[in-house]
Formats: C-alpha cells, structure tokens, sequence
C-alpha cells in the first residue's frame, strides 16, 4: 500500500482532470461497484447478521437469538474448542513448515551456479502448484492409507508402526493430515524467498564472503537477516492458509476419526451444508473472519518489505 | 553466479585449485538434492499414473508399482465420463475470466486515469475487500445465490468468481494504467479520440501483460476449485471438473484405474497452459503473494 500511495503522488500531477462526460466515468465504474455491493459486501454483512439468527436452511424463517450461536460455540461446546486447538496445531505446523522448508530450497536453489538451472528449478516447483489439490490429496490418501506406500516404506525400513491406517487412527490422523505434501517445497513461498536472496546486495555477498563467511555460516548469518521481511509475510500466509484450509478434512477424514481432526472451517462447512444449522455456521465464520483480519492487518505493516521482492 | 564467479576470480583466494573443485562437489549435491526432492515433491502425481494404468487384478496384487502390460483402457473409460466436466469447466472458466477482465479493466482504467469526485472512496471500497476472507462469505453467499435462484446453474459459480477476482485484479490495473504515459493520451486527444478509443486502443494494449498475469492466475484458481462448486452443483449436466471429479471419485472407489486416469486428465489441461504461459505465470505468482 505504501508504493501505491508514492505512486499516485507523483503521478497525480500529470493527471488532467477529465474533460470526459461524468455519466461516462461512472459508466466506466458501475459494473465493478455493483458487483462488489452485491457479492462481496452484502454477504459480508449478512454473514454477521445471519450468525446472530436461528436460521436452519435457506427460505426457512429465522429469529434474532442475538449472540447464542456464540454463546453455544464458545461456552457450551467443549468440541468446538478442541477443534480450535486442531487448527492451531495445524497452524501452526503450516508456519514452521513454510518458513523452513522453502527457505532452505531457495537457498540450494540460489546457491547453484547458473541461472539457467535457477529458473529451470523454480519452475519445476511451481508446476507443482497447477495440479488440482484435490488429487493430490487424494492420492496422499492412498500413501497414507492402510498397507499404503508409507507402510510398505515403514516395513522396508523395519521400524514398528507399518499396520497403521494414518489417516483412521485418532493418534495419528492429525499429524497425518500435516504430513500430506511431503516434503512441502513447493508453493509460492520458494518464489517469495528467492527473489528475497536475489534482490540481497551483491556487494555485501562479496564484502562477506572477503570476509570468509561461506555455505551455512553465510546463510545463517548474512542471508538469513536479510530475508526476515520475507519471513514474516511467509508467517502471516501460512498462518492465515491454515486458519482457512479444510481440504483433507472435506476430502479424506471428514473430520474424524471421531473428532480428532475437525477444524472449525469443516465445522461450518458440515452445519450450512449437511446439518441444516446456517446460523450457527456463520458464527464460526464470524470468529474464522475476526482471526484472520488480525493477522491480515499485521500483515499490512509487513506489506512494505514485501515490495522488496516485487521489484524483481 | 555472483557468490562463485566473484569470489573464484578474486585473487585473495590462496588455494584455488582445492575451492573450486571443493565447489563442484558443492554443486553436484544441491543439484542431487534438489531432484530427490522434486521426486518427491511431484511423487503423488507419479503414483497416480502409476495407478492408471492398472487392471483391477493388478491393482490387487501390485497396488502401487509399475505393472505390465499397462492398461491404456482406463483413459477412454474416464475420458468418456469426464469431457463433459471438462467443457462445463472451460466455459465457466471463459465467462468468469471474460467478465472480470471487462469488469476491472474499465475499473481501473478511470480510477487510473481521471480524477473524479469519490474516486478514491470508491477505490478503497474496492481493495478493502481483500481483507474479506471466503470462510466469512461462504454461507451468507450461498444463501443470496439461492435468493437469486443461482443455485444448480453457472451463475452461482459466475457472479461470486467475478465479484471475488475483480478486487485483487483492479488493484493490479490501477498501477499499471497509473503507468502509461500521458504524452500517448494528450497525442490521442489531439486527434479527437473519445473515450472508448483511448480505452481501447491505448490503455488496454499498454497494461497486456499484466492481464495476461491476472487471466492465467484466476484460470488456474477457477479451474481447481472443489469447494464451492460441490456446494452450488448437484446436477451432473452442469457440475465442473473438480466437483465432477469429486463424484466420480465416490463412483469408483474400486475402480483405481479409472479414477486414478480421471484425475490425471484432470490435471493435464492446466500442465499444457503452463507451458505457454510460464513466464505470465511466475510474474503472477509474484505479484499474488500480495494477495492476502
């Protein structure tokens, strides 16, 4: 937001002002503005006012309960709660992955001498992110599932543990959710850091490698403190990714076995659209909302050190 | 490139001869690395050709290796079922790209380029929506689509997929039309242009490349979207590819080869576009990490 404000300064000068028909410009305008009224404000709004109604399904009249629905997720819903605790784990396994693991492949990826194999790496990733999620979770149902690859792989390897159906033991279907997309590199946040390391001064590379600062002592400490804007918005998309995400949910473990795995995403997915309780599900889609636009906002201060890259 | 070639040519370094081959070594474990790592990374997409190409025995017997003869079969049987997804997708991909590109492009285009009264009121009206995620629009949006009587046809997938991928891509256009420079409006004006001229045959071929960006990215998030769509859909003559897909999978789940061949149809359109729109598609990603 900041370069757009710089932007519109400096531009603002050479604007002339219109000497177009007003009715025109608007014209230019209405669709845009209607359209966002329509579909974008308006169920904004009404996901609040709904989430204080008894409303069951669509067309069935409803009363104002005022904050029960709340009131019955938060105080007299112990399971809600723990799927609350589900999708901070979940959470907050996205952040540790995301900050890690794509930081750590951009920098092999950096560190590779040409810039052929750099562009052909980043690529390959990339094209990771075009296959539908839905089969590639999907098809992590079947690694995970029982006598799945990853228990043909625990048999080989001779460790205990290769009967397990991952995804149908309550013990292990959470972590197994996390471990869905093994080894987790590819994504946006490979692009994020690497145009991070590139946009990195050449001449402070120089001045440290003079220095003899070299391979891992280098990453840790030259690269590393160079690329925390970097981090920090990583941070903030995982988190706000895993807030949001219910796709294993939808698609392997409806949020079982029993409970184990319920997030409140799939929650309110399960109360608009299979239990017949929308009033409810707006609720969770109050507090999911309110969440979320905590961490967008943090991430609004951030936004300027994410222009580093954008430059590139 | 700048931490090897600088540093190998710099004359400090004493004992050159042990760096650089120190540094191939380097160099031939990341690139070791890096393609365990893509194998893993792309090894559900291996599995599941792996599994399309199974009979059912072969399944049984050997799930999850690569077994002869490889059945082909299981393409035409899926293919058969799953073209008609594949269309309903291509169209409701097409509407939706072509209606927020008119959308936003006329958007940005005046809030880029005149000075109007509400001008930037309307305009942060717009870009605060991004701070609207779709886990609070989702029910509420269902129940205007059923007041609409959307629900069961493209119109409910349309108008939200519009009204979402506006914001974002009016944001970008802004910028760029803030970009263009004003001597080709002034030169334009001096030959009489209207509006609609200056619009059409100034503005929208200067911003071309970034609407290449924005088409490519909405396409890809259009095209493998399951969630709403399974909610908007229930008939078959309309649902989309992965709702389709997602059907298809609750039919078949004996039959791996088959589905197993669905998905990776599924898959195989958004794969060919990737590789004539590559360099829109990293310029995209960049710019989408904005997104919030």
């Amino acid at each position: 937001m900041a370069l757009t404000k710089t932007a519109s300064t400096t531009v603002k000068s050479k604007r002339r002002r219109s000497r177009q028909p007003l009715w025109l410009i608007y014209g230019f305008m209405f669709p845009a503005v209607a359209l966002a009224l329509i579909f974008d404000y308006y169920p904004a709004f009404s996901g609040l006012y709904l989430s204080m109604t008894n409303t069951l399904e669509v067309g069935i009249k409803a009363q104002w309960v005022g904050l029960a629905n709340y009131q019955s997720l938060f105080v007299n819903n112990p399971a809600f709660i723990d799927s609350i605790w589900h999708m901070a784990v979940l959470a907050g396994a996205a952040v540790i992955i995301g900050t890690t693991v794509p930081l750590i492949v951009a920098e092999m990826i950096f560190h590779l001498g040409s810039n052929r194999w750099r562009y052909a790496y980043r690529i390959v990733f990339l094209l990771k992110m075009l296959i539908p999620g839905m089969v590639i979770v999907e098809v992590w149902g079947y690694i995970l599932g029982v006598n799945g690859v990853l228990d043909q792989v625990v048999k080989f390897l001779g460790l205990p543990g290769g009967d397990i159906a991952w995804l149908v033991d309550q013990h292990t279907a959470l972590a197994a959710i996390v471990f869905i997309g093994f080894p987790w590199v590819a994504g946006i946040a490979i692009l994020i850091y690497y145009a991070g390391l590139a946009s990195i001064d050449p001449e402070i590379l120089d001045a440290a490698s003079v220095d003899g600062s070299q391979g891992i002592h280098r990453v840790l400490h030259v690269d590393v403190p160079l690329v925390t804007g970097q981090v920090k918005l990583i941070v903030i998309l995982s988190a706000i990714g895993g807030f949001q995400g219910y796709f294993a949910q939808f698609l392997l473990t409806q949020g079982g076995p029993g409970w184990s795995t319920q997030v409140p995403g799939y929650f309110m997915y399960l109360n608009a659209f299979k239990y017949g309780e929308m009033g409810l599900a707006s609720a969770i889609g109050v507090f999911l909302f309110v969440i979320i636009l905590a961490l967008t906002l943090i991430n609004m201060k951030f936004i300027r050190s994410s222009q580093d890259y954008q430059a590139q | 490139m700048v931490i090897s070639d600088t540093a190998a040519s710099r004359p400090l370094k004493v004992s050159t001869e042990v760096t650089r081959s120190h540094r191939i070594q380097l160099k031939w474990a990341l690139h070791l690395a890096l393609w365990v790592l893509a194998a893993l990374e792309f090894y559900p997409m291996i599995l599941a050709i792996i599994m399309s190409l199974k009979t059912n025995t072969q399944y049984y017997i050997h799930p999850f290796s690569l077994t002869f003869p490889l059945d082909f079969a299981n393409y035409s049987q899926s293919f058969a079922v799953i073209w008609h997804y594949m269309l309903n997708s291509v169209a409701v991909v097409s509407i939706s790209l072509a209606g927020t590109l008119i959308v936003s492009t006329l958007a940005g285009f005046v809030i880029g380029r005149y000075r109007f009264p509400g001008r930037d009121v309307l305009y942060y009206m717009l870009i605060a929506l991004m701070m609207v995620p779709g886990v609070l629009t989702m029910v509420p949006m269902f129940v205007l689509i059923s007041r609409f009587g959307m629900v069961d046809s493209w119109w409910g997938l349309v108008f939200p997929y519009v009204a979402g991928g506006e914001i974002f891509s009016i944001f970008l256009l802004r910028q760029f039309m803030m970009g263009i420079p004003q001597e080709l409006f002034d030169a334009a004006q001096a030959d009489g242009a209207s509006m609609w001229q200056e619009f059409w045959y100034i503005a929208l071929p200067a911003v071309r490349p970034i609407i290449g960006v924005i088409a490519v990215n909405h396409v890809v998030g259009w095209w493998n979207d399951l969630i709403w769509p399974s909610i908007v859909i229930s008939n078959p003559k309309w649902m989309t590819l992965m709702p389709g897909l997602y059907s298809f999978t609750g039919q078949n789940q004996t039959n791996v080869g088959p589905l197993m061949a669905g998905y990776v149809i599924g898959s195989v359109p958004l794969v060919l576009l990737f590789i004539f729109t590559s360099r829109l598609f990293v310029e995209g990603m960049n710019s989408g990490a904005f997104k919030l």
